[in-house]
């Protein structure tokens, strides 16, 4: 079967997936993070393109609705092993049903996304609570957690409004990654 | 003393009030400041037995001119006292909030020389918290009974919620147990902020700019279990609330008995858990399933079973409105069946339109069949495992009850009798 195999991020899988979507056979789309290929596996590396990347973002959102281009996103972040191909299939519900797709929790090819969704939102919810920062300096202050998923974009969004005019840092110590606010972004 | 003292003090004096939800307020952030609030509230730790912190609570301070007998904090109780100054508040909530340990403040208070002088002090704390510490997070204050409506009023325009402790169900025992609290001054101040969220509102309609008045709404709460109040009581007392006093919430606290007093339970009695569980049960039919008080409770059967819910109390006694059918029942017939709630009769309701629902199906929806079961039938069938009469419904349901803290022991004699029906004598 075609594999595509990209770089992880969030902008490659939707120009993989964008690319698998105008495969005529049949295909999957997997990150190159966790893949290991099996025999008979055609992989076919995709190149993360910023452009393509944000045309999807438009179209997707305009066509099948924000709502699940965000069931996507927050889907991705839960890193789960098979997570890009049921993306992928969710996006293909999603193109034919548009915005009905959220609500379809018998399908499939819906309720995977669904759920890892679920678990996302869930923990980031709780991270909101959770997390504590430390005075480092007087205007900064400093956190550090270990999440299961990757939930720190969907953290630094809440402590950007509330916290705005401190500059902060939360680092997942799991990942290495940082969202980091200087006062102002 | 020492800051760190002081907090140790007063927030101990306010374990005693329940309240801690941060939710029902959605404000923005603004520029500068810190803080905002989230509608669906945030949890910032749990307690051992699972409930959820959220606020700082503690009291202004926990001098009190009163002598109330149930309360830890009376004039004639020898512990140590400690009063803030509002400069050591501000800085304990402003820096608790930057580290993320708290979704806001509670703050209550005992009353230090007179109602509106203490009033006055929490005033000026809260106020110095959100204009000189920029504090733009969930405020929740206790209206202290007889303060002047000018300040109540000032008081709600920079607070998210007020609430007035009822304190006890009935004005014979606030009476005999805290003879220094009227219930004039109790109900005045709780109609005083009903009305002007009231006026807010209407003004809101024409002038987009009126500013807002307790947006969290006002909440009360009484102890169960210090007096000899029945349950009956109580859920009526709530309803009262609800329907005259537009409260988002009436909690409940079982009395921790900490006081000696001929008219209390012994110091060595356990706090009525059980029976506060019962009565928030009760709460969530009066506030979610369109109940009545006069149908939870009635003169025959005044109190609360220790075995099964309120819910399933209420089906038994009406059984003649049961089995329904649950193809056919409307959303409110689903409602009262016991087992299942607002969601699972939604969904119920939704997915019956494109199939016959089974016992089965029904489950999936999310309703609790080791409840459901015996009240519904699904395609006209009850379930043949079962019989549909009073006793063999209500042995079924206790040997599936929750029982939380009172576990039927094996060697326990007492068979629960059933209750009496209406009309028996």
């Amino acid at each position: 079967m075609i594999t595509y195999i990209y770089d992880s991020s969030f902008e490659g899988l939707l120009t993989a997936i964008y690319f698998a979507y105008k495969e005529e056979e049949e295909c999957r789309v997997v990150s190159g993070s966790f893949h290991q290929l099996e025999l008979g596996d055609m992989p076919v590396y995709v190149e993360t393109d910023p452009e393509l990347y944000s045309k999807m973002e438009n179209y997707i959102a305009g066509r099948c609705g924000i709502e699940n281009l965000m069931s996507m996103y927050r889907a991705y972040l839960g890193e789960l092993p098979d997570i890009s191909d049921a993306i992928f299939r969710f996006f293909k519900v999603a193109m034919k049903k548009g915005l009905e797709a959220q609500y379809m929790h018998a399908n499939p090819d819906v309720l995977p996304v669904l759920n890892a969704e679920k678990t996302v939102a869930r923990e980031s919810q709780k991270m909101l609570g959770f997390i504590r920062f430390k005075k480092i300096a007087d205007d900064t202050l400093y956190s550090s957690y270990q999440p299961t998923s990757n939930t720190t974009p969907l953290v630094a969004k809440h402590f950007s409004e509330r916290m705005n005019s401190y500059k902060w840092i939360i680092h997942d110590t799991v990942r290495g990654v940082y969202a980091v606010y200087n006062g102002s972004e | 003393m020492e800051i760190i003292q002081k907090l140790n003090i007063l927030a101990d004096a306010a374990k005693y009030d329940v309240s801690c939800a941060s939710s029902g307020v959605d404000r923005a952030a603004k520029k500068g400041k810190l803080g905002n609030s989230v509608s669906g509230g945030i949890c910032h730790s749990f307690t051992s037995d699972g409930r959820c912190i959220s606020l700082l609570k503690v009291l202004y301070t926990n001098h009190c001119k009163y002598d109330c007998a149930y309360c830890q904090n009376r004039r004639s109780n020898d512990i140590p006292r400690a009063t803030f100054l509002p400069e050591e508040l501000c800085e304990l909530t402003y820096n608790f909030y930057l580290r993320n340990y708290i979704e806001g403040l509670f703050l209550s208070s005992g009353v230090i020389k007179s109602p509106d002088y203490t009033s006055e002090l929490i005033y000026r704390t809260v106020k110095m918290l959100r204009d000189q510490y920029g504090f733009n997070g969930y405020i929740h204050v206790k209206a202290i009974p007889g303060t002047s409506r000018s300040l109540l009023e000032r008081m709600g325009r920079i607070v998210d919620r007020m609430s007035v402790n009822i304190e006890l169900p009935s004005e014979d025992s606030l009476k005999l147990l805290a003879p220094d609290k009227k219930k004039e001054d109790l109900v005045s101040p709780m109609k005083l902020i009903r009305d002007k969220i009231v006026e807010r509102e209407g003004n809101a309609k024409y002038i987009r700019s009126t500013p807002k008045f307790v947006p969290g709404g006002q909440s009360t709460q009484m102890i169960v279990g210090a007096s000899g109040d029945t349950d009956m009581k109580i859920v009526r007392l709530t309803e009262a609330m609800y329907d005259k006093f537009k409260l988002k919430r009436v909690y409940f606290s079982a009395y921790i008995p900490i006081n000696s007093h001929p008219l209390l339970p012994a110091v060595d009695t356990a706090p009525p858990m059980l029976r506060e569980h019962r009565l928030y049960q009760a709460d969530f039919l009066l506030r979610f399933y369109d109940f009545k008080a006069s149908e939870i409770l009635n003169e025959r059967n005044p109190n609360f079973s220790r075995y099964i819910d309120p819910k399933c109390q209420w089906a038994l006694l009406h059984l003649d409105k049961f089995p329904i059918e649950v193809n056919k029942a409307s959303y409110y017939e689903l409602l009262r069946v016991p087992g299942i709630g607002q969601r699972s009769a939604r969904r119920i309701v939704q997915a019956r339109k494109y199939s016959k629902l089974t016992l089965e199906d029904v489950k999936k929806m999310g309703a609790v069949v080791k409840r459901a079961r015996y009240f519904i039938t699904c395609c006209g069938k009850y379930d043949p495992t079962l019989r549909f009469n009073e006793t063999s419904i209500y042995h079924g349901l206790l040997k599936s009850a929750d029982v939380t803290d009172n576990q039927l022991s094996f060697f326990h004699t007492e068979t629960p009798g059933l209750f009496l029906k209406e009309g028996a004598v």
